[in-house]
């Protein structure tokens, strides 16, 4: 039925392009070839990506990889930067049976959704225990569907503290090691005057508040799901961590907008020096450490984030990006050699001494040079994932999103708001 | 008396102008200032209203970002070609239902606005296999057909109410005089419904220019890739350079000011013939 | 001979019902079929299984659906009201006689022609509730006496937006009722102010009659544009939230699609907004210029 209305359409659509006079002399028909594959000559895959953490990057790979490789070419369809963009891309593409993208980069909490809905490849078989062990295991367990493997991770991400080490030294105060001794030094310094606000972090209502949750609930020593899938957010831990949440904004640590921040909003406060302390990834470094961009260029310290004693130590959300293959891909075996040089030594080494990104090869951190290029390779947080292995993550997620922002601006006690996303994480994860 | 009450009317009414001009040309003069200014100074209290140290570094930033002026080029290439189908097959079917008795003909303009009434996000699947069945991804005519389909509607509404405010009796003057329904319509209809022309051509030049869901997934090779997505495309992961991403929109906004510049001096000019064959 | 033009006038349709039919339409009608079908999206493809009314069942049980339709509602109805409101000062200004008035033409049109994710982000940017204009603006004026994080609490969030959208469609409108303004022409003006009619009672008997026809474009294409295309200005500036309260009636179909992958009951979301935007519109022509659909000459 739906290919013979298609059938239909197009024919009327032909006969609308002839009927028009106006109708376009180039009528490109690079898409009708497109993943096809070609007889003779070098193999094109096409490359979906957002951007790292500075656009040329991606095509630097391509060309390291051409050179290797001279008898496959990869071809780059950059995404913007927003998730969800890329991710209705993706769902539009594939799920109509589009062979392209070959390849494509995707977020750490997408494998289980995207695997139970056939947006992904399995790849057990290109990828065996022997290749995957040589990657960091956690981000290899959040690509982990039912016992299968979906996705290569390609870069991992980790949330770290920045602090303002010109004033904890002039004000003789040690590196917080517990949130509430932040939270103290935070205040001492609003005090006397060395900055506005204490503490930035994440606040607005999407997918970057349930990281910095997950990193606090950690620290207290809760979780939200347990892998079984039974709901464990309703606990005197998530409680005590969404009460430190509406402290940080009832005390004026945090600013009443904290509400609205994401990554680059926390970011420009604490770059024009208006802040003491910050919760972001490491592509910060970078930024902080650029005069164009910032007002405390050499005056920032890293660390990993405070916790709770019994809590987990150095907590940090387990970020990163991650590599596909497209299920209805014609060059399965392209790609698979294409994703396995982006996790090769060359290229692992490449992205974190060009982009500052954490590699997802362990052996990439024994390298000297890459150890001595950013002071957080040397930094060992504990990595703690968000609930991603449930395919209703989005869903999950967005529920959960909605009460920590209720718990933060006030409208809702912690504890209560605490027990409404539990039942509805309930229903959710029930739901499948 | 009546001279004292017209000043303080004409001085009312300038200030609610000046009010709604100020509201409406605040934001953009913001922006603009936002795009000479370093992006270490975007971010301070009380905020920089002009730019404390003026630099072009967004500008070069954006023009010199891969493929700015291909993206421009093809954004110019299928706004115009969509604009004007979208005009000509819209005039075309306007007319009839501004002025033939055909049966139905209410249904039928319900139904054409009931078309324009559907969430673009909601045919998105759809035509996306579609477009892939017949092969039309990544090229012109992908976003020209659907652009032109999508603004049809609002363009035979706006055509037909332009037509039937034109007197009937110039029609019916030139059709004794024995001009054929061609001549009818480019001598007689189209230069009276100028100013319905003129707007609708300015209304779905911009909707077209401006599009950005369909461009992203239909086009997403770099050669047939339009300015809105290229726009998208600056900065990198949480990164968002505002004043690139506001340079390059200014940019974007010259051709379509251009046009409207282009455009009134039709319109009027349609406006002053029509005058004086009325 | 009036079956021949009568046979003309069907053959000028064509070309514009064949394209919208090819392309509008026929997606149109595979997703009002997705409406009624439980489909799910599998490994081995989509699978639809029959399912009545059971999406539009669902859909009206969800409190977020709910609120997002109420938010909607209450976002269309205040923001076409306002924007034609100030639209028609600014065009009845503008067809007035007054220096630059060439260049405030061109300029108003402006935010209409910026990139909409690209003026959403200038507002997030504007409504920041640390180094944000606005607040730098309502200080000075005296207005507010501290920094408002205005997209962070539920009822600034519904007023920012609607200002944000009422800024980039005022010019649309003032320019479409510019444009029913220019073909009054100017004798039926000068006539009435010999008759001694004073500018009020000129407007209400001869301007706004004969505007009727352009308020009601601007009607109906303002509605449905902000009934079912409210979707990038609250999905940049606010994620739909604080909560849901400033979740659309577009982003919540969006969500059940792109998101949570639920595509019927997406396409019911979809359905549902449609009728309702159908029904104003209907509401429109009836009560601004039944003449517009046209049985009865005018």
């Amino acid at each position: 039925m739906r290919r013979a209305l298609a059938l239909l359409a197009a024919g009327l659509l032909l006969a609308a392009g002839c009927a028009a006079p106006s109708a376009p002399a180039q009528t490109g028909n690079q898409g009708g070839s497109q993943g096809q594959a070609k007889s003779s000559g070098p193999v094109t895959i096409v490359w979906s990506s957002g951007p790292l953490s500075n656009l040329g990057l991606r095509q630097q790979l391509i060309d390291m990889f051409e050179q290797q490789h001279p008898e496959i070419r990869v071809q780059l369809n950059q995404l913007p930067n927003s998730t969800d963009t890329q991710r209705n891309t993706y769902v539009t593409q594939i799920s109509s049976g589009s062979p392209t993208p070959d390849v494509y980069s995707g977020d750490v909490i997408w494998p289980a959704q995207f695997a139970a809905h056939g947006l992904a490849m399995p790849l057990d078989r290109y990828f065996p225990r022997s290749v995957t062990a040589r990657l960091i295991p956690g981000a290899v367990q959040a690509d982990t569907f039912q016992g299968k493997l979906y996705a290569v991770p390609w870069f991992t991400d980790a949330g770290f503290l920045y602090y303002r080490k010109d004033l904890l030294q002039r004000y003789d105060l040690p590196v917080p090691a517990t949130w509430d001794q932040l939270f103290q030094e935070a205040q001492t310094l609003q005090q006397r005057g060395a900055v506005r606000y204490g503490f930035v972090f994440q606040g607005a209502q999407y997918e970057g508040l349930v990281c910095d949750f997950t990193e606090m609930l950690a620290g207290a020593g809760g979780q939200v799901l347990a892998p079984d899938g039974k709901v464990l957010l309703d606990s005197p831990q998530a409680v005590k961590a969404a009460q430190f949440l509406r402290k940080l904004v009832q005390s004026g640590v945090a600013p009443e907008a904290v509400s609205t921040y994401q990554e680059p909003d926390s970011l420009n406060v604490f770059a024009t020096g208006d802040a003491a302390f910050l919760r972001n990834w490491p592509y910060a470094w970078a930024v902080l450490n650029d005069p164009q961009q910032s007002k405390v260029v050499g005056k920032v310290g890293m660390a990993v984030l405070p916790d709770w004693p019994g809590g987990t130590q150095g907590p940090a959300a387990l970020g990163g990006w991650n590599l596909f293959i497209n299920p209805h891909s014609k060059h399965v075996d392209a790609a698979v050699t294409f994703i396995k040089f982006l996790i090769s030594p060359q290229a692992q080494k490449f992205i974190a001494l060009k982009g500052g990104h954490l590699p997802v090869l362990l052996s990439a951190y024994d390298d000297q040079e890459v150890r001595s290029a950013n002071p957080f390779f040397a930094l060992k947080p504990t990595v703690v994932p968000r609930p991603s292995w449930t395919p209703n993550y989005p869903e999950l997620s967005s529920k959960l999103q909605v009460a920590l922002h209720d718990i933060l601006t006030g409208q809702v006690t912690p504890a209560a708001g605490i027990r409404q996303a539990s039942q509805e994480i309930r229903q959710v994860v029930g739901q499948q | 008396m009546t001279r004292l009450r017209r000043l303080a009317r004409r001085l009312a009414q300038g200030v609610l102008l000046a009010a709604i001009v100020l509201f409406i040309l605040g934001p953009i003069a913001w922006m603009l200032s936002a795009s000479f200014t370093r992006p270490v100074d975007l971010s301070s209290w009380p905020p920089h209203l002009l730019p404390p140290v003026p630099t072009w570094g967004n500008y070069r930033d954006a023009v010199a970002s891969q493929g700015f002026g291909l993206y421009l080029r093809n954004s110019a290439v299928v706004s115009l070609l969509a604009t004007f189908l979208t005009l000509l097959l819209g005039a075309l079917a306007a007319y009839p239902l501004a002025r033939m008795r055909l049966p139905g003909r209410q249904v039928i303009l319900v139904a054409v606005l009931g078309l324009s009434m559907f969430p673009s996000l909601a045919v998105l699947l759809p035509l996306f296999s579609l477009m892939q069945r017949i092969g039309w991804l990544n090229s012109y005519p992908a976003l020209i057909l659907p652009y032109t389909a999508f603004n049809l509607p609002i363009t035979i509404w706006i055509l037909a109410v332009f037509f039937r405010g034109i007197p009937r009796e110039l029609e019916e003057a030139a059709e004794v005089d024995g001009a054929g329904l061609a001549t009818v319509l480019g001598r007689v209809v189209l230069p009276l419904a100028g100013p319905g022309l003129g707007t609708a051509s300015i209304l779905v030049f911009i909707a077209d220019w401006t599009e950005f869901l369909f461009a992203l997934t239909f086009n997403s090779q770099a050669e047939m890739r339009t300015l809105p997505v290229g726009i998208a495309l600056f900065g990198g992961q949480y990164l968002l350079p505002w004043g690139t991403i506001f340079a390059g929109a200014v940019i974007a906004i010259l051709p379509p000011v251009l046009l409207v510049v282009l455009f009134q001096r039709w319109v009027v000019a349609g406006l002053t013939s029509g005058a004086v064959k009325g | 001979m009036d079956l021949r033009r009568r046979a003309i006038g069907w053959l000028l349709l064509l070309p514009a019902a064949l394209v919208m039919s090819g392309v509008a339409l026929l997606p149109t009608a595979l997703t009002v079929g997705q409406s009624f079908y439980r489909v799910t999206l599998t490994p081995a493809g989509f699978a639809s299984t029959w399912a009545g009314l059971r999406n539009y069942g669902l859909l009206l049980a969800s409190d977020e659906f709910r609120q997002a339709l109420a938010f909607t509602l209450l976002f269309t109805v205040a923001t076409v009201a306002a924007e034609l409101l100030l639209g028609l000062l600014l065009a009845l200004a503008i067809r007035s006689t007054l220096p630059g008035r060439g260049l405030v033409r061109t300029l108003m049109l402006v935010p209409w022609a910026l990139i909409t994710v690209v003026s959403a982000e200038a507002w997030r940017f504007i409504d920041d509730g640390t180094y944000g204009v606005a607040n730098a603006i309502l200080m000075g004026l005296g207005l507010i006496d501290h920094r408002v994080a205005w997209l962070s609490q539920p009822g600034l969030a519904v007023g920012a937006l609607m200002v944000a959208d009422v800024w980039k469609t005022v010019p649309f409108v003032g320019l479409l009722l510019l444009a029913g303004l220019e073909t009054i022409p100017d004798e039926l003006h000068e006539a009435s102010r010999i008759d001694g009619a004073s500018g009020w009672r000129g407007f209400w008997t001869i301007t706004l009659p004969l505007l009727r026809p352009s308020i009601l474009l601007a009607l109906l294409y303002r509605t449905i544009q902000a009934f079912v295309g409210l979707f990038d200005l609250p999905f940049v500036m606010t994620g739909g939230g604080p909560g849901y309260a400033t979740e659309s009636v577009a982003i919540y179909a969006w969500k059940q699609m792109f998101q949570n992958l639920r595509f019927g009951e997406g396409a019911a979301a979809s359905v549902f907004a449609f009728l309702v935007a159908l029904a104003l519109a209907l509401l429109y022509v009836r009560l601004v210029a039944p003449s517009a659909l046209g049985g009865e000459e005018a």
